[in-house]
């Protein structure tokens, strides 16, 4: 291969962008404690939590040796839950949205998602929606979509404690307001 | 999944936008039809036009052009409904259930779909080159035996090649144009024959007709340059142009306004009531327009070159251009997709199916056609696919069976949650 200036020139160019990426995801090896709006801490390293884009963001922006970061949206609970399952999926590579009923969940999701119980599994979803998970909020909501197949709109309302109108409309009769204060 | 008397979790405590994208995950049908009546909130979200809007512009990509989203009969919930219904249909060619049906002697021209409004049976009419009608039952043609397939025909229907044929909605009468210049209403009778009602002489060869726009009143279009409109019920010539220079032969009615085109590279729109001046006029230096389908306001049009061009039907603005292959036959514009006929560079027929609006992409394509297609017709509401031949067969089309769609659905399952369910197909 003859060295020109032009080839001499690409390689100068590859040899600074090489040098430039070590300090961007240095971040990632950092550990990092987690505070939630009820006080409880949690720890976890920047490879868990990267599946955030809200934490890691908040990440990246930390300057060491601060290593806090204050979750106000998320409760401690729920915390947990989506610890336990960034933990899981540290080592995932890029995730692709596949939206719509053609989802198809890892075993290990679909299964901790199906013991949970509903109150647990919507909190998850909030919570979710706030840190911007992308994939688990896919795999939740496939797993209420799941659980909503193949039912009728009595049973419907039956499995996620959604009231009737006619219901709703007493609940509203009887509260505290203009008209019954 | 428990829930305790005390502390029934809620899932309308989650935000709007939160439901909205559980929404996306469920069966569209279950979404139009089930969900609603949960309760109001659920209704008022699924009918809210803006999350249909929303979900056909991320999920299928499409961008609706201005004069669609405007008309006052656009219904974003319909619209992705049928775009949707569109996609799953023509996703893969050979899973279809194709049957090759003989019976004209000569290249089929015209074929025409319909489905009765009492019994719900679907039908087809085909008019071929060897002057005869025949009516096929589509019903038998899906599960009976070839003998039973023509239900009714005419052999001596016209004197000449029979080059296409309209149906009227409202009265079920149909029409056909012939060679022998002659346009002719035709009745199909209880007992199941076709029965002659009238004819009309138009002066030379008639190419196109169709009966909607006006009740009573049909269009059609002649190899002599001549647009005529025809009363039905007279049998007489009650309005006409000769504005074009050569054959027409695309026509398009909405209502009142009657678009043409020719091969004279001229593509013109009138108003019926005043036929004598051309209200939207376009001349393309390089090619002619050999199909015109009109849908509200969007006027999709196949070209002579290969191209597919789709136009705004008020001001004739160019909305999009593709090209397609070496030369388009026929296209169709249905809500949820455009439908289109070309030859490729190798001289060989493909069917494909774009997404509509602005920025189509192709969503699925038949394999190289053996016969040369002459004409194609499609029916969404019952996803059937009919194209006539020029080696005198017809090709009907039906949709993938539901059981083969139900299976598929059930294997998913069973890979999702191997443990929990037995393997049990329902």
């Amino acid at each position: 291969m003859v060295r020109t200036e032009k080839s001499n020139k690409k390689a100068k160019t590859q040899k600074v962008k090489l040098v430039q990426n070590v300090p961007v995801n240095e971040h990632l090896n950092r550990t990092y404690i987690l505070i939630c709006n009820d006080g409880q801490q949690f720890e976890a390293d920047g490879h868990t939590i990267r599946h955030s884009k809200v934490l890691g963001l908040a990440a990246k922006n930390l300057e060491p040796p601060e290593n806090t970061i204050q979750v106000e949206k998320v409760k401690g609970d729920t915390m947990k839950l989506v610890l336990e399952w960034c933990v899981n999926h540290k080592d995932d590579g890029p995730y692709v949205s596949k939206v719509g009923p053609g989802l198809r969940l890892p075993h290990w999701d679909f299964r901790w998602l199906k013991e949970m119980n509903n109150q647990d599994l919507f909190d998850l979803i909030t919570a979710t929606n706030d840190l911007q998970i992308k994939q688990l909020m896919d795999y939740s909501c496939k797993t209420v979509a799941n659980m909503a197949k193949g039912k009728n709109p009595e049973q419907l309302r039956q499995i996620f404690g959604i009231l009737t109108d006619e219901e709703e409309a007493e609940l509203a009769l009887n509260e505290p307001g203009p008209s019954n204060a | 999944m428990t829930t305790d008397a005390g502390n029934t979790p809620e899932l309308a405590s989650l935000p709007s936008e939160l439901l909205c994208q559980l929404f996306t995950y469920l069966p569209n049908r279950k979404l139009i039809t089930e969900i609603p009546l949960v309760c109001q909130r659920f209704n008022t979200i699924l009918n809210d036009d803006k999350f249909w809007s929303r979900r056909i512009r991320t999920e299928h990509l499409i961008h609706q052009p201005e004069c669609e989203v405007s008309h006052p009969d656009y219904q974003p919930k319909r619209s992705f409904h049928s775009m949707r219904t569109a996609r799953s249909r023509f996703r893969d060619w050979e899973t279809q259930t194709v049957h090759v049906a003989l019976g004209h002697s000569a290249t089929v021209d015209s074929v025409l779909l319909f489905k009765t409004e009492q019994q719900h049976k679907q039908f087809c009419l085909s008019g071929s080159r060897d002057r005869t009608i025949r009516l096929w039952d589509l019903e038998n043609v899906r599960n009976g035996v070839e003998d039973t397939w023509t239900v009714a025909k005419d052999e001596t229907a016209h004197l000449g090649w029979i080059w296409n044929m309209a149906r009227d909605e409202t009265t079920g009468n149909f029409y056909t144009t012939s060679w022998d210049s002659t346009v002719k209403s035709w009745r199909i009778t209880d007992d199941g024959a076709l029965q002659n009602l009238s004819s009309v002489n138009v002066g030379s060869a008639a190419q196109c007709v169709s009966a909607t726009g006006s009740p009573n009143e049909l269009v059609c279009t002649t190899f002599a340059k001549r647009v005529a409109v025809i009363d039905d019920r007279s049998s007489e010539i009650v309005a006409e142009h000769k504005l074009h220079k050569r054959a027409v032969i695309a026509l398009a009615v909405d209502g009142n306004r009657i678009y043409t085109s020719s091969e004279d590279r001229i593509m013109m729109m009138v108003d019926r009531r005043q036929m004598g001046r051309a209200l939207l006029f376009e001349y393309s230096p390089s090619c002619y327009k050999s199909c015109l389908s009109l849908q509200r306001d969007q006027l999709l049009t196949s070209t002579s070159d290969g191209k597919v061009k789709l136009y705004d039907a008020k001001n004739f603005n160019v909305l999009q251009t593709y090209t397609v292959g070496s030369y388009t036959r026929q296209v169709q514009l249905d809500h949820g997709a455009h439908l289109v006929m070309a030859r490729s560079a190798r001289t060989r027929y493909k069917f494909s199916i774009f997404s509509p609006g602005t920025r189509s992409r192709q969503w699925g394509a038949s394999h190289e056609l053996a016969a040369e297609p002459a004409k194609f017709d499609y029916l969404p509401s019952t996803k059937t696919l009919a194209i006539g031949n020029g080696d005198s067969s017809i090709l009907f089309c039906f949709p993938p069976s539901e059981n083969a769609e139900n299976l598929a659905e059930n294997a998913e399952n069973l890979a999702e949650n191997p443990a929990e369910n037995p393997p049990n197909l329902e």
